[in-house]
């Protein structure tokens, strides 16, 4: 398990409203924690593929695909806020982000 | 006479998969997490910057035909395989599914896959159609 210290929450922000701001084309000031992916930003799934594979690298995670995909099953990511949470746990507990209560 | 239970339509840019393609030996972890060994494999004989991304496209289109998501399913990307059976991509094509994808198969009462898919040199488009 790894802490989460205030770099690592100001790492993920960053990477996340970058990324973002590249794939979608928009001025990373105005993306913010209530920004929604899909309509704001027209986000789609390569791109959150993407964004755990920059995070599985960066911070040599052990999570799999479906583990993710059962966690955001039962905690849906509908916004930047939601998505950079959902991030820094995946970073903290890995694959048993499903035991974390 | 069959009745239509489901149907996906997927077009990706191919631009958009430039830095997820294998370099020599080494496998981008995109396709580590979505696809199965047996497509990796097969994928990087067949034309490797098309079948990738095409691989991505069925199993998209495959999700949205069964009217489901990896983030609102037990469905995983791995349980839609695309296997280019004459490891070409104008030869035979196989869309297998297992596990939750099949179990939602069968729960429409599917009973054929129709799919087709096309390519130009920036996008894939995949359509599939599920018959009960």
């Amino acid at each position: 398990m790894i802490e989460i210290t205030d770099e690592i929450r100001s790492d993920v922000r960053e990477i996340v409203c970058q990324f973002f701001a590249e794939q979608c084309e928009v001025e990373i000031g105005s993306i913010n924690d209530q920004t929604n992916i899909i309509t704001d930003l027209e986000g789609d799934s390569l791109m959150f593929l993407e964004l755990i594979e920059i995070f599985k690298k960066k911070y040599n995670l052990d999570i799999e695909l479906k583990t993710v995909g059962k966690y955001v099953l039962k905690h849906p990511v509908e916004t930047i806020g939601q998505l950079i949470e959902t991030q820094l746990l995946m970073i903290q507990y890995g694959n048993q982000i499903l035991e974390m209560k | 006479m069959s009745e239509i239970a489901g149907c996906g339509i997927d077009i990706e840019e191919l631009a958009r998969f430039s830095r997820h393609l294998p370099v020599n030996e080494s496998i981008p972890d995109l396709w580590h997490m979505i696809s199965t060994e047996e497509e990796i494999s097969i994928n990087r004989q067949v034309s490797p910057h098309v079948s990738f991304p095409l691989s991505f496209s069925c199993k998209e289109a495959m999700f949205k035909a069964l009217g489901r998501s990896w983030t609102n399913s037990n469905i995983s990307w791995k349980e839609i395989e695309l296997i280019f059976q004459d490891h070409q991509l104008g030869g035979d094509f196989l869309i297998r599914l297992s596990g939750h994808a099949l179990e939602r198969y069968r729960a429409l009462n599917c009973t054929r896959i129709e799919s087709a898919f096309s390519f130009t040199d920036d996008y894939v488009i995949f359509q599939i159609i599920l018959h009960s």
